[in-house]
């Protein structure tokens, strides 16, 4: 996977607040639509950020979710979940 | 033919404007006035902003390494900071002028003639000059997506600017704002727990700070290898931007530093040479 459509995903979330709030209410709908892998897209709802992180995904964009607590992150729980991740190639 | 009349580094926090509504002018606000105070005193005609865009001029369709902005204005900031919005008048003959030089002397920068600013470039304007009145013009550097322009490349593209600058027809006064930290990693591995960011090598900062306090540009230019850099977070990219800065201005001791930020490892300095 080459994280581009997870960075643009985060990106989205970022800027078109609509659409972040769609995330927030239903998470899985509101992805359905994108041409994510099987893989991005259970680590996404899972909110498997070390995955993702070493997979590609840009990590300020990453970051965005605690401030909304998608995915079911929190900044406690992200902390925990990427600390050890191994920087991407 | 226009100069430089001065140099700014400073950090470029989004959340500067809410920590200082909530917890007063210390030290930050303090010390940005101290930056505006100097800034006042060479009466600069615009100011030439070097920053890094965090995904919100540009994304991953299209990241340039080096970028200029030429228009007639901009607004911002343009990433839902907590801050009023100005909208900036753009010095767009400097900014063609710059461009130019700089394709002809080997550094061939990207042009967006239409574009918001983020709060790198926003935040330190809003506390340094009234009511971001001075005509800007913004230059942007990858210092987020690996791979990062080398050190030694930026201080070379601040070299070809101030000579850019020199060529300008007119009297402009230029003053040049480079903006960024030293030490940061947001949402990787190196951040605290609880917390969605963390300054992971102060030493490293400290470190740049003596370098600059004694002028060791040089120095620090070699020092500052992409290795070390991430070492320092990966945000610690954004010397990049000081670099620019210090290819600009010359190597000059600062007029005025800042002591150390010894929690968050910034740094405020001022070059004047009047």
């Amino acid at each position: 996977m080459s994280a581009y459509q997870v960075n643009k995903l985060c990106h989205r979330i970022f800027h078109d607040i609509p659409f972040r709030e769609a995330v927030k209410r239903d998470p899985e709908a509101a992805i359905a639509d994108w041409p994510l892998t099987d893989e991005e897209r259970k680590a996404l709802l899972a909110g498997d950020v070390k995955r993702l992180y070493e997979r590609g995904t840009h990590p300020f964009l990453l970051s965005h979710f605690t401030r909304w607590d998608l995915f079911g992150l929190n900044a406690a729980l992200y902390a925990e979940r990427i600390h050890g991740a191994k920087d991407p190639e | 033919m226009a100069e430089i009349v001065a140099g700014i580094g400073v950090p470029h926090s989004p959340h500067y404007p809410a920590q200082i509504a909530r917890d007063g002018p210390e030290p930050t606000a303090r010390v940005y006035r101290e930056i505006a105070r100097h800034l006042d005193a060479v009466q600069p005609d615009t100011i030439v902003v070097i920053a890094n865009d965090h995904f919100n001029t540009f994304f991953m369709n299209n990241f340039p390494t080096f970028a200029i902005g030429i228009a007639d204005t901009t607004f911002g900031p343009n990433d839902q900071t907590k801050m009023p919005h100005y909208d900036l008048n753009v010095q767009s003959a400097l900014a063609r002028h710059l461009r130019n030089v700089c394709i002809k002397e080997g550094f061939d920068l990207a042009v967006t003639q239409e574009f918001g600013i983020d709060h790198a470039m926003l935040v330190p304007l809003h506390y340094i000059t009234e009511g971001v009145k001075t005509p800007v013009v913004p230059i942007w550097v990858n210092a987020f997506v690996a791979p990062l322009p080398t050190a030694r490349r930026c201080y070379a593209l601040g070299k070809t600017l101030r000579s850019a600058v020199e060529t300008m027809p007119g009297k402009l006064r230029v003053a040049v704002l480079g903006s960024g930290s030293f030490s940061l990693e947001i949402g990787g591995p190196k951040i605290n727990p609880g917390k969605r960011n963390s300054v992971p090598d102060i030493e490293w900062s400290k470190h740049i700070h003596r370098r600059l306090q004694n002028a060791q540009i040089d120095e620090l230019v070699a020092e500052a290898t992409p290795e070390r850099m991430w070492q320092a977070g990966n945000i610690g990219g954004e010397l990049l931007n000081w670099m620019v800065l210090l290819g600009a201005i010359g190597t000059h001791k600062p007029r005025y530093i800042a002591d150390h930020d010894d929690k968050d490892g910034h740094a405020y300095a001022v070059w004047r040479w009047d």
